[in-house]
């Protein structure tokens, strides 16, 4: 009877050790690490290109139904494309005016020795290959990491904006954490005026909301919205639209709503950006 | 013969806690509802426990949750943590309740749901992340409670077929 409950009780306590343990190491590696374990980086890297293919196949498959499915939306999208085309092409002309006069003013910047701010960036192609199987976080896994020369705190875009930074990587994966992350946040500013800035944060619902810094601000829905340069990302990378503005009811901020400019269920490709130590 | 195949159960348990991981993360990806995804590690942990107490459910649930982590947390140990007190519990309990009653797994998976995602909002809130209670409940407490007490019934027939033709060999 004594040895039973012996026997008992040591399993119990194993199991408290173990937890006590794990909640030690929850402890260490709660904050972003510069480098990961030797046995994380080995089971990444096995597991990672499984997932590659799996995904692959996966997103083929869908893209395959999907076209078949929508096809009339495609078609209506192929119209709205081709206006949108004209439509640039007359931007184009205007922009290569505006060009002419910057590079100008560039001359002219060099002239009076001005310190240059920007830090150059090389960009790499990846492909997202996991997306996290939970739903407090929203981090994804792309099949790029310290082999090909990308650093923490890399910046990771679509073409069209801003997806997130390299939270932690391994030789050839790095885990991402997206904007729309609970626990991000980034400041912007409007892209019509450059001096109405504040900050956006995502959340668990996968939202992005944020406030401005001044209460006097004006802002509309459909404002496009673009990194500040404030904090880990460059200025300049369009984040999204203005789709919700609010004044809360001590007048004291203005909450908006913002529509990310990428689609975050449909992402295939991705840019990395590492800042160029070399230049430093 | 036992031990041999007690190692294979063991193997195939490892397959399939590898294939999930994977799983989950690619081709479940595109079965969001409301943006939230069904929680199969959790319930996997649950039937693998139910049926081979909680010695191993404890250490699935660790393996599990620590695959997890070190893949796509951004804590780990936290999902090895909760995965494997939910498999120790689950174990505990594997003899006093009828496993060909398809209720057993719904209530338990609806109850380990709630589970993992308090202890997971406490460590979170602890470890001074963003925690906002009202998302939190209607994401986590509504539609992932249903979505996984839905899909749990689907696994735990299949992890149940997989240890009954084991038996059956036996005799």
């Amino acid at each position: 009877m004594a040895r039973k409950g012996e026997k008992k009780d040591r399993s119990a306590i194993i199991i408290a050790i173990v937890a006590i343990v794990l909640i030690i190491v929850m402890g260490v590696t709660a904050g972003q690490r510069e480098k990961l374990t030797v046995v994380e980086k080995w089971v990444g890297n096995v597991i990672s290109p499984i997932q590659r293919g799996v995904s692959a196949g996966a997103s083929n498959i869908s893209e395959g139904l999907s076209s078949i499915f929508n096809f009339n939306r495609i078609k209506k999208e192929n119209v709205e494309l081709q206006k949108q085309v004209i439509e640039l092409e007359k931007e184009i002309t205007t922009v290569q005016l505006v060009r002419d006069e910057l590079e100008e003013l560039r001359e002219l910047k060099f002239a009076l020795n001005y310190i240059e701010d920007g830090v150059k960036y090389s960009p790499i192609t990846a492909n997202v290959i996991a997306k996290t199987p939970g739903n407090w976080f929203n981090i994804f896994t792309i099949n790029a990491g310290e082999k090909h020369g990308i650093t923490t705190n890399s910046i990771v875009m679509a073409g069209n904006g801003l997806i997130g930074r390299v939270y932690e990587l391994g030789d050839h994966w790095a885990k991402v954490v997206s904007i729309i992350d609970n626990n991000s946040s980034i400041s912007f500013q409007v892209q019509r005026d450059a001096d109405t800035q504040g900050i956006l944060t995502g959340s668990i619902t996968n939202e992005l909301s944020g406030y401005l810094f001044d209460p006097l601000a004006e802002v509309v829905v459909g404002d496009k919205l673009i990194t500040s340069g404030l904090g880990n990302f460059p200025k300049g990378i369009p984040i999204g639209e203005v789709i919700d503005v609010a004044k809360s009811s001590d007048q004291l901020l203005i909450t908006i709503k913002v529509q990310p400019a990428v689609n975050f269920n449909r992402m295939g490709k991705v840019i990395i950006m590492t800042p160029d130590v070399t230049y430093e | 013969m036992n031990k041999g195949e007690k190692k294979i159960q063991g193997f195939i348990i490892g397959l399939v806690i590898i294939v999930n991981l994977i799983l989950q993360s690619t081709l479940l990806q595109y079965f969001k509802i409301y943006n939230v995804l069904p929680n199969t590690a959790l319930i996997l942990v649950i039937s693998f426990s139910m049926y081979s107490g909680k010695n191993q459910g404890a250490i699935i649930g660790l393996s599990v949750g620590m695959l997890q982590d070190i893949i796509f947390g951004r804590i780990v140990g936290l999902n090895a943590f909760v995965y494997m007190l939910i498999g120790y519990f689950v174990g505990l309990i594997n003899r006093k309740v009828f496993k060909d009653n398809l209720l057993i797994p719904v209530a338990l998976t609806a109850v380990g749901t709630v589970l993992y995602e308090t202890v997971n909002m406490l460590f979170l809130c602890f470890l001074k992340y963003r925690i906002e209670l009202f998302n939190v409940f209607k994401k986590m407490l509504v539609v992932e409670v249903l979505y996984n007490s839905i899909f749990s019934i689907l696994i735990y027939i299949y992890v149940s077929k997989l240890f009954q033709t084991k038996k059956k060999k036996r005799h």
